[in-house]
């Protein structure tokens, strides 16, 4: 069946490229399309590509460039807060709360205030 | 030697006269697949010629000028058969019952299809690939009839190779279902 109905296709295809065969351009042809090309202007595509390119990259950029200084100021201030509540912690409250804890003790606390202990 | 390609970015007169003579025959053959009436087939052709004479400045350096103006000439033949799928009502349910049995007489016969009938058949062809997007007809004309590979096809189309393939694949099937439905009880099936 499946070899019947390819045969089929195949008969339909050969059929069609015999029909429309015979398309030629009359002997007057070009001499119309001479005179209409008179009045059309010259465009130059790939410059008009590349300017809606160029309008069209601003606002992606623009976008891109917003999204990564927001991770980047996100970043740093969330790891300035880190940084400041330590210091903001006196060695000997960071001592103190180790012990409680069993914690080990954070390692900017200097050896000469552990000695205190 | 100056470029071809050169006189016709120029606007040379007599250079887009030779390269209108020398590629017209075979775009009014590329476009003879897609219309049957002689004046649809020139329209397609004439726009083409008109397209290319308006983006004359964005032909390139050793870039085959007959490769160009079918790939244009194709374009526009996509663009009207896109416009004319707005208006085409459903096809295969159009035929006639003599169109029918003049499809089944035709695919029967192993000889070549006679003048008279060939006036015919066109139509009933016609009608047939109208039920194909105009894509998926352009592809399977192109590898089918025209002999290009898919890679061709999806160069000339500017479209992927798979993308082509694929393509040529549905309109395949989709056009043996439609036949298989018309001329199914010939076959016995």
């Amino acid at each position: 069946m499946e070899a019947k109905r390819k045969k089929e296709i195949d008969r339909f295809f050969e059929l069609y490229k015999e029909v429309t065969e015979n398309s030629q351009p009359d002997p007057g042809f070009t001499e119309r399309v001479i005179s209409s090309l008179k009045n059309t202007p010259s465009e130059r595509i790939p410059e008009r590509e590349k300017r809606r390119g160029f309008w069209f990259f601003i606002p992606s950029a623009a976008a891109v460039a917003a999204v990564l200084l927001f991770f980047y100021v996100h970043s740093r201030v969330t790891t300035k807060k880190a940084m400041d509540y330590s210091f903001l912690l006196s060695p000997e409250v960071v001592v103190e709360e180790a012990i409680q804890t069993g914690s080990s003790v954070h390692p900017f606390v200097g050896y000469d205030v552990l000695e205190s202990f | 030697m100056i470029d071809p390609a050169e006189k016709l970015r120029e606007g040379d007169k007599d250079a887009w006269k030779n390269f209108i003579e020398k590629v017209s025959p075979s775009l009014f053959r590329l476009a003879g697949r897609f219309f049957k009436r002689k004046e649809e087939v020139e329209d397609a052709v004439q726009e083409a010629f008109l397209r290319c004479y308006k983006y004359r400045n964005s032909i390139k350096k050793g870039l085959s000028l007959d490769t160009w103006a079918r790939k244009v000439t194709l374009r526009v033949c996509y663009d009207m058969l896109e416009g004319m799928k707005k208006s085409q009502a459903a096809s295969l349910s159009s035929l006639t019952p003599e169109e029918i049995e003049v499809l089944r007489g035709s695919l029967r016969e192993n000889t070549g299809s006679t003048v008279e009938s060939s006036v015919s058949l066109r139509d009933i062809f016609d009608k047939l690939l109208d039920h194909l997007s105009p894509m998926d007809r352009m592809v399977v004309v192109l590898s089918e009839i025209e002999g290009f590979t898919a890679k061709e096809v999806g160069k000339l189309l500017g479209i992927s190779t798979a993308s082509a393939k694929m393509r040529r694949f549905r309109a395949k099937k989709q056009l043996s279902k439609a036949l298989k439905e018309l001329t199914g009880d010939t076959h016995g099936s």
